[in-house]
């Protein structure tokens, strides 16, 4: 029944979209099954390895990709004189076509990695491939951690209700009060014109950027956690307060947690990770960053995002070890929060990349911040409104933070409780954005 | 914490959660005059109607937003009328901020229009783009808290074409304070923490003429609905253009209600003479000087206009 609501969900978007979503759940339970053969020779299981690889890979490649490399070989053989008289297909994005081939090939590959045995129930795979609360936007899930859950009987527990409800409140005070409203600071910021912005009103625009696809992913992300949980499921925690990281590393160690994993364990790590030696290190990671920028988009704008973060973390890592000593002489609460805010600060500087629409308005952009910092109109509405809605969530997730638990308000006093779930209820109340806006990491 | 003791815990919190709404609630419905004029002034429009109606002489309701507000002094003009016709006048004025032809016509329907219950004539101010449509769903919450009743949610249906989401926002906002009066709430709260914020908030939020407004419609099926029932009361209605700092046109289809009975709309270009530039304070909102100066020089224009309106029913 989980199965047919989860096909019905999906398919309500597009119902041509199932065939895509059935196609990898086919694919992929067959070479489970073939993979769990005893015996099988190593070439053999690699071949049937490379099938699941490369069928969600051409998915991806043909409904994501196709376009956005025929109209850059387009302007590649444009620049170098060439007539370019390429196909062009107009595709429609499938909904969650990154987040369901991602989720199905690490389950072939663990089991060629002899990490996972295959299921030989197929409606079970299938609904762990479509289990609709992270169907569409994550978190990408292991087979390790879902496939159990859903084979075996499951009841929600009170626990599981009680944490279950939390997410889904708070998730939807992050994405209706925190995004929304931060989405309408946003969109006014880089809707000005780069060649007249103030440098604070590019600071405002990243600042702002940066809390709406926080609350806007992490409000689905808990939404889809807590939905999950009534079921009786638990789905892996995909953020863990990323605005307290203290470097790039510990950055993407708690920003959408289920992605980095999955490419640190499928792509870094089968690259080689830092065993071969420092230049080879720095390249998987590039190559690593670069192709988890174009998981986000079609669009060279990811790609560079994904490079910064590339570069970032190389540095960091260059730094880390020329030196050590250094760092330990830096620590302590001053030294702490200094890496706090230049965290923050460069991942809010990236976003640039990922925001702009096209590069001349990321160039525009940058300049602007070497430019004049005129305190604008919308500048004086703008920062007071980023404070009123990023203080109170940093000041809970600190609270959060230092108890060392996700669902530490789950366990407080009952009283405590019921006014923090009496002031979120308030909040969704009193401060929904005039405008809504779609879940960002719908589009990917 | 195990199941068992857990139950009795939650049923606490929900038991306080419920409570907490209940006493917020009743803490918006007792603040409810305080969170704004505009709010006072639309809990006693019926009120202001039913003086109108009990006054003597010509009975006129002057109606529009915040043009009206801003422009016409109902005393003054009551007197001005008065001396040009020679006959006592009651005159009320409603002028809830930011409504059109939408608002108007589920509110005076509402309060106007009753048999034995309405005025001898409605003075309908107007403003540049003002009788156009606009999309309901940009005035769900004042549409339930100030001029919807139950028996509207059919019409919001089959007349405004409002899906099943934004009818529930409309009755939601007509049961709890707390949810329909949101919009003030907030403004409140960011107006007593971020200085001039109430000057400010425009800029993030459309802040386009009403005719580029994409909201608009571009019918005039709200005016042309109220005009019926207007006329089906037996109630003449003279659409009054408003001075504004520079002229602006008046559509055509406005001047076309002209040809309904009961209807006459007074457009009288000298005003932008008569009114210096430096008695708006903005575009089209008259300061107190210019309001007492058009309060006092539309009366002879406006009689004509009432009598005209009159004889035409």
């Amino acid at each position: 029944m989980l199965l047919v609501a989860s096909y019905i969900f999906y398919g309500s978007w597009d119902w041509r979209f199932l065939s895509l979503i059935i196609l990898s759940t086919a694919v992929d339970f067959t070479v489970g099954k073939a993979l769990g053969a005893p015996d099988m020779a190593a070439e053999r299981r690699k071949r049937w390895v490379t099938i699941s690889v490369v069928v969600n890979l051409s998915l991806l490649g043909v409904f994501k990709y196709f376009g956005f490399f025929v109209d850059s070989a387009a302007v590649l053989l444009t620049t170098l004189g060439l007539q370019a008289n390429l196909p062009s297909l107009h595709i429609v994005l499938p909904v969650g076509i990154s987040f369901y081939t991602f989720q199905t090939m690490s389950y072939t590959i663990d089991i060629y990695r002899g990490q996972l045995k295959p299921t030989d129930d197929l409606l079970d795979f299938a609904l762990y491939v479509s289990f609709f609360p992270q169907l569409v936007a994550g978190p990408i899930e292991r087979a390790k951690r879902l496939l159990p859950q859903i084979i075996e009987p499951r009841s929600a527990t009170a626990d599981d209700v009680r944490e279950g409800i939390y997410c889904i409140l708070y998730g939807l005070v992050m994405k209706v009060v925190i995004a929304d409203n931060m989405a309408l600071v946003t969109n006014h910021a880089f809707a000005l014109d780069p060649s007249t912005i103030s440098g604070f009103e590019v600071f405002l625009g990243v600042y702002a950027f940066a809390f709406q696809v926080y609350g806007d992913f992490y409000g689905y992300s808990l939404i889809a956690q807590g939905t999950a949980r009534l079921m009786g499921i638990r789905l892996m925690d995909n953020f863990r307060h990323p605005f307290f990281a203290k470097n790039p590393q510990e950055l993407w160690q708690r920003w959408h947690i289920s992605l980095s994993s999955w490419l640190r364990d499928y792509l870094y790590f089968p690259l080689g990770g830092s065993r071969g030696g420092t230049a080879k290190t720095y390249r998987n990671l590039m190559l690593t960053m670069v192709l988890g920028g174009l998981w986000h988009g079609a669009a060279w704008r990811y790609v560079l995002w994904g490079t910064v973060h590339g570069v970032w973390l190389a540095m960091h890592r260059w730094m880390s070890q020329s030196s050590s000593r250094a760092k330990d002489a830096v620590d302590g609460i001053g030294a702490t929060l200094l890496k706090v805010f230049v965290t923050f600060q460069v991942f809010c500087l990236a976003l640039l990349f990922f925001r702009s629409e096209t590069l001349e308005q990321t160039g525009g952009l940058l300049r602007a911040l070497f430019g004049n910092y005129a305190v604008t109109d919308f500048a004086q509405l703008g920062y007071p409104l980023l404070a009123f809605y990023a203080v109170p969530v940093m000041a809970y997730e600190l609270w959060v933070e230092r108890r060392g638990d996700l669902f530490a308000m789950t366990k407080v006093h009952p009283v405590v409780r019921a006014c923090f779930y009496l002031a979120l209820i308030l909040l969704l109340m009193w401060f929904p954005a005039p405008m809504r806006s779609e879940f960002i990491y719908f589009q990917f | 914490m195990n199941q068992t003791n857990s139950r009795p815990s939650e049923i606490w919190v929900i038991l306080i959660v419920v409570v907490g709404l209940v006493a917020a609630e009743g803490l918006i419905s007792l603040l409810r005059p305080q969170l704004s004029g505009d709010i006072r002034h639309l809990d006693e429009s019926d009120d202001i109607v039913r003086e109108v109606v009990a006054g003597d002489g010509l009975r006129v309701v002057v109606g529009g937003n915040s043009l009206i507000g801003e422009g016409v002094d109902g005393a003054i003009l009551e007197a001005a009328l008065e001396l040009t016709t020679g006959e006592e006048v009651t005159v009320g004025v409603i002028k809830p901020d930011g409504t059109g032809p939408l608002e108007w016509d589920y509110l005076f329907r509402k309060i106007m229009f009753n048999p034995g219950e309405h005025p001898d004539v409605l003075v309908l101010g107007f403003g540049p783009g003002h009788m156009i449509d606009v999309e309901p769903r940009v005035h769900l919450l004042r549409l339930g808290v100030h001029h919807v009743d139950w028996p509207d949610q059919g019409r919001l249906s089959s007349f405004d074409g409002l899906g099943f989401e934004e009818r529930m926002t409309v009755a939601l906002a007509s049961l709890s304070a707390t949810f329909g009066l949101r919009d003030r709430v907030s403004a409140r709260v960011f107006a007593a923490l971020i200085p001039n914020y109430r000057a400010l908030a425009p800029i993030l939020l459309r802040g386009d003429a009403p005719e580029r407004d994409p909201t608009n419609l571009h019918t005039y099926r709200h005016i042309n609905a109220l005009l019926d029932v207007a006329g089906t009361s037996g109630v003449p209605v003279v659409l009054l253009k408003m001075p504004a700092q520079r002229p602006y046109e008046v559509e055509e289809e406005v001047f076309a209600l002209e040809e309904r009975p009961g209807v006459v709309v007074l457009d009288l270009d000298p005003f932008p003479e008569l009114l210096g530039p430096e008695m708006y304070t903005d575009q089209v909102h008259l300061d107190e000087a210019g309001r007492t100066l058009f309060s006092n020089e539309v009366a002879p224009e406006l009689a004509e206009a009432i009598q005209r309106a009159i004889e035409r029913r």
